[in-house]
């Protein structure tokens, strides 16, 4: 438990420095501040170096350079047929950096954590409240799923939806949030017999 | 002066929570499929910024307490964070943005009232038309701004429209967003008494 909160201590300070290098730095350093946090990533978090793999990714990182050179600044830089910028790509080249740098910080610092392991750390450092109404809307979304779509059923096996849908799609909110709050008084009860006070 | 959220309060913020975290995980990862969100920057956005209000104002009926808004929209942010799909930037900061403007909203009136969540609706959907420019900028740095900039100048001219016209579009996609954002305010308000109408009729 004490290394799992020194673990997340590390990552959070991470976090930070990365955020104010990100603010700091200009040009070359924003290189030299993306390779530092693959390498954290390497180390704390090699799962989260699997967002490379995403096709997403790559029109987020391609873009910048690409409309950059194209619409920004002096045409002189010559490539076949293509007239494109240096100033525009070698601006769009520093909004990419910064764009994988604030991601790969968030990597380090939510990559390898847990629900579980994050109301742990609640309840470490006295937020025990948060920590347990956390661990209530984790446990409790199957509960949700299954409410929603019994409702969802019944609803339609009556036409609700074909005959008045607006109506109906109100009905659906009400059952299932009056259905998930009863569900939630047992809760309460369960915890308060058990003498939980996040107080 | 009551201190601190008692164990019913703690509860309903987890069930609030929930609900607008299932809602982003379920509909708002359809809604991004069916909509990539380099092609819309729109609808999506307006309609999972509208369902977050309902929900969270909702919430704010069960739980009338300053910060209990924030509060859940931190857990709906957390839950989306260790969703499916690994962590996404942007939805995360628009939650946390969103439940902000509705506390702020609320400031005045805690136990609420139409008007009071109609503002707080507003406020927070509003966020949505921020939102991309706030995160292009936290992403790419002051040069988005420069980019962005000349598109528009650049894009006016191929049109042959004046500059003008696109803030004038631009304002009236905002508007847009803030009467759907009262809308949903206003419509929590009514879903709430709703709500607690039937929880008091089961009673008897």
């Amino acid at each position: 438990m004490r290394s799992d909160r020194r673990l997340v201590g590390l990552r959070l300070a991470a976090t930070i420095a990365s955020l104010a290098g990100l603010a700091l730095l200009k040009g070359p350093g924003l290189l030299v501040l993306t390779a530092a946090l693959i390498v954290l990533n390497l180390l704390l978090n090699p799962e989260g170096l699997a967002l490379f793999g995403k096709l997403r990714l790559w029109p987020f990182l391609l873009a910048p350079p690409l409309i950059g050179a194209a619409v920004l600044g002096p045409r002189d830089l010559a490539l076949g047929a293509l007239r494109l910028s240096r100033e525009g790509l070698a601006l769009g080249l520093v909004m990419s950096g910064r764009g994988l740098c604030l991601l790969l910080a968030f990597q380090v610092a939510l990559g390898g954590l847990s629900v579980t392991r994050l109301i742990g750390v609640f309840h470490s450092r006295g937020l025990k409240g948060l920590g347990f109404a956390l661990g209530v809307a984790y446990n409790m979304l199957a509960t949700l799923g299954e409410i929603s779509l019994t409702t969802l059923y019944t609803l339609r096996l009556r036409g609700a939806f074909r005959r008045h849908p607006v109506r109906a799609f109100g009905l659906f909110a009400v059952t299932v949030v009056s259905a998930a709050l009863r569900h939630a008084e047992d809760i309460v009860h369960a915890a308060t017999v058990r003498g939980f006070d996040a107080r | 002066m009551k201190r601190g959220f008692s164990v019913r309060e703690w509860v309903f913020v987890g069930l609030f929570g929930a609900l607008w975290g299932a809602v982003e995980m379920t509909l708002g990862s359809v809604l991004h499929l069916i909509f990539p969100p380099i092609a819309d920057t729109f609808l999506v956005g307006l309609i999972m910024a509208s369902i977050g209000c309902l929900i969270a104002l909702c919430g704010r009926v069960f739980v009338p307490r300053r910060g209990s808004i924030l509060l859940i929209g931190l857990i709906t942010a957390v839950l989306k964070a260790f969703s499916l799909g690994g962590v996404k930037v942007g939805p995360i900061i628009g939650i946390l943005a969103e439940s902000l403007l509705m506390e702020l909203g609320l400031l005045g009136s805690r136990r609420g009232s139409y008007a009071a969540f109609a503002v707080s609706g507003l406020l927070a959907v509003s966020w949505n038309f921020f939102h991309r420019f706030v995160m292009m900028g936290l992403l790419y740095g002051a040069g988005f701004f420069e980019v962005a900039t000349r598109m528009v100048r650049d894009g006016s001219r191929l049109l042959g429209i004046r500059e003008e016209l696109i803030f004038l579009i631009l304002g009236v996609l905002l508007l847009i967003r803030m009467a759907a954002g009262a809308a949903a305010g206003a419509a929590a308000w009514g879903l709430a008494g709703q709500i607690q109408k039937r929880l008091r009729h089961e009673e008897r």
